[in-house]
């Protein structure tokens, strides 16, 4: 498997999609990248397109391996800092493999496509791109390069006594038969809770309680290597990147997989510390598998209550991203999934007051085998999900995904059998599948970015009222979805707020405030400094602000953010 | 960066005359801890300088190891000055590192110390800066006022005097009211027909114009607070995240890196032996409740959010996952409740032992006991997050607070059980704060300076004056050697009482031919258990394990290679570990215990029956 993947990346065969149009880079979309295939594939991004993109390494991990940052953005419209940033990660556990495949597809859609496309021209004109496919750098390149299954490589490489025995990764999985793979052992035990299907020999069923047993699982492919009766009880690692950020962390007597303290990981450190170079991000996503999932914070009920305008935000983007992506549900993590400290989006939000998703690929729907219009498809129990899998497996996917199970002498347990799901199977889909994923995945991503602030500003109102004063009113408004500052950012001071000031020669602002009301004149005066008003600009909302000048001349009106492109308008008096 | 505050101080400064300052002089800045540890490293053998890189002011973090067995030795870490406020805790730690390196060497034989006498050096040099302010944030750029500017709005020192105290203005806003006699100024209360007359500032200007004063100064975060236990989100000290910051970061990596560390002493402004915290919590992690969360409910038909004991969770969750060996702490870890912020009951009778020896040993040092009583620990401080997360036996000691003054006017001089007179000071104050002024007036009656006209160019015409900067921080510093003589021999008992594993005794019985059962006692001769009750539930400090030898896998009929112990409590608690071997009678096998922090030992014992 491993090898026939190598082969067929190594060719990336100079192949036109539907329209025929040349690409500078081509790359395949059918095909699983590993580590350094991951590498190759964003230097020649990078290098095709040096306009605009740029790679760099942001650290080190563990095992000393460069974690790649892609960075998109044109230069002429601006500095990156200067606009609105869309922060996208991949694959912060190492073995949720199609997280990094997105990443690439969007950073090679939205430079493949920039000359050609008027929207994706549009977007990349108006925002920054800050894509990491793989976090978990180490654990993907030993997906790919050590013996794998779709479970192994979640954890950071960072020695772990999983347990609890004063040693350290001493009973790693071992490839008893010697495929490349760390498969299932079975093993013949009258006893044992499963018997062979009746109707599908590779398939295992319970037993009922008064029927014999046939089957007996004893985990993955692996030796007892320490001598104390278990089997793969410590394997290398176990620290949860995903629970080893800021916000609400908490230990791993209460988070499993916690790390010793926030951002101990180095790939975690790295990307903690990119993070605040980039204040201009207005919205984060992390790729992960599997589930079809569009999920949001809060992750735990430290996280409190999320203010009801930011709530807001989530539900527009994410009932949206229900359809862009049909088959994946957009759900609240704490509620609807389980209890997460320490995890990416919610340091986002909570440190940084940044809005984001987590997206979990691939779902269920992607290995059917039955007729389209039976809806009920999945409620259905009298055909076995495995079954339909296996029917899968033999006539879509060509027998690819399944091993048979064989004999094997077990030195430690003596006859037993190896089989199963294979590696690229069950959290994946196959690759015949990816493309659609990618592109409905980043056309999500694209929706975001669509809806990052944007503002406008327009005189409402200019009126002399005598002794040489003009009464101004200007309107700043976000034209989309994503505010300026979010509620909760707002709330608690995470950014510089944002700035609706007047400047002018020959003028003074004797005078200045919000206005609430337009037609009832109610404005909240500033004692000091009325020619800078602190403000935020909700999702599709408006700052309305009052000034009353003396003198005449021209003033600059302008609004600036940390978060988009500042903005500022000329007014004469 | 660590110049911005003196720098712009000293430009707004006409004349500098510094008055009745605490003696800055004579307590050693950071840079001078830094260069005396490396003077004891240069001049001691079993000592080593390891350096931990620099804070945002860029002055050096440094820990100081002395021993003679290095990472082989149980360790004793002690962080001295976290939070920047406490300068005898620096002078104490490095008064000890230079005890250890002469007098004291023979602690350092077979324990290992690492001393890290200023955790906030940026902080702390607030206590030596002119003018001296209380400013313990470290210098990393902190936009407090999330406006234009960074940094643009910190103290001023207006009256030149090298002290940042207060101002005051007459303004028909004031809340604040003089009090009769007294240098100090209350709030003053409605309710009593009292009517607020001043407004009371930081004494700076509004460099920013925005209308307040001081509100973004230099820096930053403090480090004393950037612990992950307890850690305050969205505070303006404590940092974007718990561990963001290069001195609590890397004193927690080197934590980790020395799992020989067996206790933590910190020395600060806390004391938790003299305010030993109580504890609502139960002894049995199987009585403590915890919500059924969503993956068990699924599993097993519990109701999702509802409180059960663990002692009924865990047996349903064992069967239902079909983990039979599932242990409670893990199962706990899993279940992703609510981090413990009270000690575990079953470590308080030894905290409490030790307390009491602390007392009676103060009693008899001669240390004046009669003083106002420190600080709790603070949010997310070092303290609780040695004992809560770190998992090892953990105490911070103080070493002076104000004194309470002396009762002579009292009716009574006779000799009073401690705490008596404190007791008696708080009845006839009205609150703590009142007996905490009365007493610094007692101990300093230039505590407070005298309020003088100044031209303010915001505020107009006000006065300067009030309490002057680390009064009530800081020992005149003629004192120190005697507060520490009379206090530092304490932890040379403390590092008497750390765990101490070994082999009790092996019996070895023939159970058939050939056929021996080995018994092994192992116990903690120690005086505190290992580990700790609470730091058994963090699953940090690496376990005991009893290992055997000479024995082929095979032979081993019984028992494993090496076996996991639990906890071993003080003072001989004791685990006994079996093992059934088929060997040659006269044969040797060889027991071992082994721990990382905790000692270890080992037995050759032959096969031969009745042997004990």
């Amino acid at each position: 498997m491993k090898k026939l993947l190598l082969v067929t990346a190594l060719t990336f065969l100079v192949v036109c999609v539907a329209t025929g149009q040349d690409y500078k880079v081509d790359l395949r979309w059918d095909h699983y990248y590993s580590g350094e295939q991951t590498e190759q594939a964003l230097r020649q991004l990078a290098r095709a397109h040096s306009d605009f993109a740029s790679l760099s390494s942001i650290g080190k991990s563990e095992e000393g391996r460069d974690i790649w940052l892609l960075e998109i953005n044109n230069p002429n419209t601006g500095d990156d800092v200067s606009k609105p940033g869309i922060y996208v990660d991949g694959a912060i556990h190492g073995n949720e493999i199609q997280a990094t495949e997105v990443c690439l597809y969007l950073a090679w859609y939205l430079l493949e496509n920039y000359d050609s496309n008027e929207t994706v021209h549009e977007i990349v004109d108006r925002n920054a791109f800050y894509i990491i496919p793989t976090v978990n750098v180490d654990s993907r390149w030993r997906f790919f390069d050590d013996d794998g299954s779709y479970n192994i490589g979640r954890t950071a490489r960072v020695p772990y006594d999983n347990d609890r025995d004063g040693l350290v990764d001493e009973d790693d999985y071992d490839d008893i038969d010697g495929d490349g793979e760390i498969l299932q052992m079975r093993i013949k035990d009258p006893t044992g809770p499963y018997k062979t299907h009746p109707d599908e020999p590779r398939m295992m069923i319970r037993r009922k309680p008064w029927e014999e047993g046939e089957w007996r699982l004893i985990g993955r492919e692996g030796f007892d290597n320490d001598g104390d009766g278990r089997i793969n009880e410590d394997t290398p690692g176990y620290l949860d990147m995903n629970r080893n950020y800021g916000g609400h962390w908490q230990p791993s007597y209460v988070q499993s997989g916690a790390g010793d303290f926030p951002l101990s990981a180095k790939p975690t450190y790295a990307v903690g510390q990119f993070l605040l170079t980039k204040p201009n991000i207005s919205f984060n996503w992390a790729f992960h598998n599997y589930g079809g999932m569009v999920v949001r914070g809060p992750g735990s009920k430290l996280d409190g209550v999320y203010p009801p305008s930011d709530v807001e935000v989530f539900d527009y983007l994410g009932e949206e991203g229900e359809k862009i992506l049909p088959g994946y549900e957009y759900i609240i993590a704490m509620e609807d999934l389980y209890t997460t400290y320490g995890d990416f989006d919610g340091f986002m939000y909570q440190t940084f007051g940044i809005l984001g998703f987590v997206q979990e690929l691939h779902n269920s729907i992607n290995d059917r085998y039955r007729k389209m219009d039976d809806e009920e498809w999945i409620k259905d129990e009298d055909v076995p999900w495995e079954m339909e899998r296996l029917r899968f497996n033999d006539n879509v996917a060509q027998g690819t995904m399944f091993k048979n199970w064989t004999k094997v002498d077990h030195p430690q347990l003596g006859e037993i059998e190896i089989g199963g799901w294979r590696t690229f199977t069950t959290r994946m889909q196959q690759p015949f599948q990816l493309l659609e994923m990618m592109h409905r995945n980043t056309a999500h991503i694209l929706f975001t970015a669509k809806h990052t602030p944007e503002i406008g500003l327009e005189v409402i109102e200019q009126e002399s009222i005598g002794n040489d004063l003009t009464r101004i009113r200007v309107r700043a408004a976000n034209k989309n979805a994503i505010p300026t500052l979010s509620a909760l950012a707002w709330n608690h001071n995470l950014v510089r707020r944002d700035i609706l000031s007047i400047d002018g020669r020959g003028i003074e602002v004797v005078s200045g405030g919000i206005l609430h009301d337009q037609h009832l004149d109610i404005v909240e005066h500033q004692q000091y400094q009325p020619d800078v008003i602190y403000t935020r600009l909700p999702s599709f909302g408006s700052v309305d602000v009052q000034w009353i000048v003396k003198g005449s001349g021209q003033a600059t009106v302008q609004y600036q953010s940390v978060k988009t492109t500042d903005e500022e308008i000329r007014v004469d008096f | 960066m660590r110049t911005t505050r003196s720098v712009r101080s000293l430009l707004l400064l006409t004349v500098v005359l510094p008055i009745a300052a605490v003696g800055q002089a004579d307590y050693k800045t950071p840079e001078q801890l830094v260069s005396s540890l490396h003077d004891i490293a240069g001049s001691t053998r079993s000592a080593t300088l390891h350096q931990l890189g620099e804070t945002p002011g860029g002055l050096p973090l440094a820990i100081l190891e002395i021993g003679d067995q290095g990472v082989d030795a149980p360790g004793i870490l002690l962080i001295a000055n976290m939070s920047g406020d406490a300068p005898a805790a620096s002078e104490a730690a490095l008064e000890l590192a230079e005890k250890l390196s002469k007098e004291w060497s023979d602690v350092t034989r077979d324990r290992t110390w690492y001393i890290y006498p200023c955790g906030n050096p940026d902080g702390y040099s607030s206590f030596f800066d002119t003018p001296q302010a209380e400013a313990f944030r470290n210098v990393k750029p902190f936009n407090d006022d999330v406006d234009l500017q960074t940094d643009e709005d910190g103290p001023d020192d207006l009256n030149g005097d090298g002290l940042i105290t207060m101002i005051r203005q007459l303004h028909p806003e004031g809340t604040w009211i003089e009090v009769e006699g007294q240098p100090y100024m209350e709030i003053a209360k409605p309710g009593k027909g009292e009517n607020g007359r001043y407004r009371l500032f930081p004494e700076g200007l509004d460099d920013d114009g925005d209308g307040q004063i001081n509100e973004d100064g230099a820096g930053g975060v403090n480090p004393g607070n950037n612990f992950p236990h307890r850690f305050q989100l969205h505070s303006t000290y404590a940092g974007l995240w718990p561990a963001s910051e290069t001195e609590s970061r890397e004193l927690m990596q080197f934590a980790f890196a020395h799992p020989n560390i067996a206790m933590v002493l910190v020395f600060g402004r806390s004391n938790t032996l003299l305010n030993v915290p109580e504890t609502s919590r139960s002894p049995d992690l199987l009585d403590q409740s915890f919500s059924v969360p969503g993956w068990l409910a699924h599993r097993t038909g519990l109701k999702r959010g509802k409180r059960m004991k663990l002692g009924e969770l865990l047996p349903i969750a064992r069967d239902a996952m079909e983990r039979p060996n599932l242990t409670a702490e893990k199962m706990v870890s899993w279940l992703s409740d609510d981090a413990e912020t009270e000690p575990h009951p079953s470590d308080l009778p030894y905290w409490n032992e030790i307390a009491d020896r602390y007392k009676t040993f103060l009693d008899s040092s001669g240390v004046n006991t009669e003083r106002i009583d420190p600080p709790q620990p603070v949010d997310g401080s070092v303290e609780e997050w040695a004992y809560y997360q770190y998992g090892t036996p953990t105490f911070a000691l103080d070493f002076w607070t104000v004194p309470m003054p002396s009762m002579a006017d009292d009716d009574s001089t006779a000799e009073k059980p401690r705490g008596e007179r404190r007791k008696k000071m708080e009845n006839r104050g009205q609150d703590e704060g009142n007996s905490e002024r009365e007493a610094l007036l007692a101990y300093r009656p230039d505590a407070w300076l005298e309020w003088t006209p100044n031209d303010h160019p915001s505020l107009g015409s006000v006065e300067i004056g009030g309490v002057k900067p680390f009064m009530n921080l800081a020992p005149d510093y003629n004192e120190i050697q005697d507060l520490l003589d009379a206090q530092l021999p304490f932890v040379l008992e403390l590092s008497e009482m750390l765990p101490q594993i070994a082999i009790d005794s092996v019996s070895v019985q023939e159970r058939a031919t050939g056929v021996y059962v080995v018994d092994a006692w192992v116990s903690n001769r120690g005086f505190l258990p290992y580990p700790t009750h609470h730091g058994h539930r963090t699953q940090r400090p690496v376990p005991v394990a009893a290992l055997i030898e000479g024995v082929e896998v095979d032979d081993l009929l019984e028992g494993h290679q090496r076996t996991v112990l639990g906890l071993l409590e003080g003072s001989g608690g004791t685990e006994k570990v079996r093992w059934v071997v088929a060997a040659k009678s006269g044969s040797k096998i060889t027991i071992k215990v082994w721990s990382r922090s905790a000692g270890s030992g080992e037995r050759v014992v032959t096969m031969r029956g009745g042997q004990r």
